[in-house]
């Protein structure tokens, strides 16, 4: 059953999985500055980008990462106070696959 | 929270890899210079002056670099830190330098107690390094083919340590009797076929799919081919003939096999952009296919005549070709990565930070600039490689490495010294 907490989430998508780093990283942290309340990012990669995880810590957001049949991988990125569960992120990413 | 389950403080602090990369140049200037003076060393394997130059070259530039880059990797491809690295980074880095100065110095002087010192000195150094990074390795989870690759390529690494060290002991304990001249061979076959091409075959599964945007190696050559190397390598140590120059074959069949499939993965990136890490790639393997075809060669050769020139061959066109090209490629794409992620780091959590603009890779590594690095190795390679016959050719090749690793050196010094800027302007902003 939907969690209602989450049924108002606004998922911003961005896909970096043709990009050469850093631009992956560049596009990421852009588009969270402009992040707004009730929005979290869903970012689809060709790997599972580790350096960028202890920046997110530092910045105060969350993430998940969810990787695919395809060989990519779904990486949700939210503000601490967010209500997102990784449920919510594996329903999401289920639901994209299709 | 965290879902992944993975350490989210596991990258290393900038300096510890950077302190290795500064360093290397400064060897690679030292075995420039030595070339010059000394150049009929590339003429014979076994001149006091020879060992000098190839260890500095080996230990000083490539080993300074691998061990560097390793303490960075590892966070990369598992997300786990070599344990303790802040606190073994600078003694391992210390025994390295100190270690690889006295071992040449003790190579062009014969002083026996100055190679025990660099047996003490390398000893810690690499037994330090091989134990915090095997630990890191053992519990690396999942176990990738690059991780496992990077297993195999520190087992190589200790049998290279373990012979090295058995023929150094000729200088400083001649009556243990562990020094055999057939070793010699043995000990440069395990460190180059073995620690450093498995090194750059488990790196180069992860880095050139990831900085060239290259579809991914294909799984037999991420998963078969290291194991057939070593297994090859070790059947070449152990076994003896009649097994021994099958298995050598085989090793240089599955290099030629990586080494296509390298090539190919690269040929099939998305963008292709001028990178002048790509052209490394390229020209150092297929230096690496034509080490591995004068190898095989060698095993149809009987007679010194022509098996001297095409060993000496052989160990130039592998080092220089090979391993300098992939690795003064990767140098100056890691570096100024590193650089740029350490300061986005530093940005994100520093609300002032928008004042500060953070410069691109590019900004950090010039093009230009690389382009020189290139032209210089171009150079570099026809000199070298004709140097054992060509004293005068020695010379220009000796002035090339002393003209190559002076720019590199100006390079990394460069993007540190702008980094730092940043760095203050950052650390100022957030008091």
């Amino acid at each position: 059953m939907p969690d209602p907490a989450t049924n108002d989430l606004d998922i911003i998508r961005i896909d970096v999985s043709e990009l050469e780093p850093p631009e992956p990283m560049e596009r990421i942290l852009a588009r969270l500055r402009e992040l707004r309340a009730g929005q979290l990012l869903r970012v689809r990669h060709r790997r599972e980008p580790f350096p960028l995880y202890p920046i997110l810590e530092q910045a105060g957001y969350e993430h998940c990462c969810i990787p695919t049949e395809t060989e990519a991988f779904f990486i949700y990125i939210w503000p601490h106070a967010a209500p997102v569960t990784e449920a919510f992120c594996r329903t999401d990413a289920a639901a994209e696959a299709q | 929270m965290n879902l992944t389950g993975v350490s989210l403080d596991n990258t290393p602090p900038i300096r510890t890899p950077l302190r290795f990369f500064l360093t290397a140049p400064v060897f690679g200037v030292l075995a420039g210079f030595l070339l010059i003076g000394h150049p009929e060393l590339l003429s014979n394997r076994w001149l006091p002056a020879t060992f000098a130059f190839t260890h500095l070259l080996t230990l000083g530039v490539g080993a300074m670099v691998m061990l560097g880059a390793l303490f960075q990797v590892l966070p990369v491809v598992s997300n786990r830190a070599v344990p303790g690295e802040q606190v073994i980074a600078p003694w391992v880095h210390q025994s390295m330098v100190w270690g690889s100065l006295t071992l040449a110095t003790g190579f062009l002087t014969s002083l026996g107690w100055l190679m025990g010192v660099a047996a003490v000195l390398l000893a810690s150094g690499f037994g330090l390094f091989v134990s915090a990074f095997g630990a890191g390795l053992v519990a690396a989870r999942p176990a990738g083919e690059t991780v496992v690759t990077l297993r195999l390529a520190a087992l190589s690494l200790v049998a290279a340590l373990v012979l090295g060290g058995m023929q150094l002991s000729v200088h400083v304990w001649p009556e243990a009797g562990l020094y055999h001249p057939q070793q010699t061979q043995a000990h440069a076959f395990v460190g180059g076929f073995g620690w450093v091409l498995l090194l750059v075959m488990g790196v180069s599964f992860q880095v050139i799919p990831m900085f060239h945007v290259a579809p991914a190696f294909p799984h037999w050559v991420c998963r078969h081919l290291p194991l057939v190397i070593f297994a090859a390598i070790a059947a070449v140590l152990l076994a003896g003939n009649p097994v021994a120059p099958y298995a050598l074959s085989l090793t240089m069949v599955a290099t030629i096999l990586y080494a296509t499939a390298a090539l190919q993965v690269i040929k099939g990136r998305k963008r292709k952009l001028i990178d002048y890490t790509v052209r490394f790639w390229q020209l150092g393997l297929s230096q690496l296919i034509a080490a591995a075809l004068l190898a095989l060669g060698l095993t149809f050769i009987e007679g010194d005549t022509w098996r001297v020139p095409v060993e000496l061959l052989l160990g130039l066109v592998f080092a220089a070709g090979f391993v300098l090209s992939v690795m003064l490629g990767m140098l100056q794409k890691i570096a100024p990565f590193l650089f740029y992620l350490h300061l986005q780091r530093m940005a994100m959590i520093n609300s002032q930070a928008m004042m500060v603009k953070i410069p691109h890779m590019k900004a950090l590594m010039p093009t230009e600039r690389l382009r020189w690095q290139y032209r210089l190795q171009l150079a570099l390679l026809p000199c070298i490689y004709l140097a054992p016959w060509a004293p005068l050719m020695a010379v220009i090749a000796g002035l090339l490495l002393v003209a190559s690793f002076g720019w590199l050196g100006y390079c990394l010094w460069a993007a540190w010294r702008q980094y730092q800027e940043i760095e203050s302007e950052l650390q100022a902003l957030g008091r």
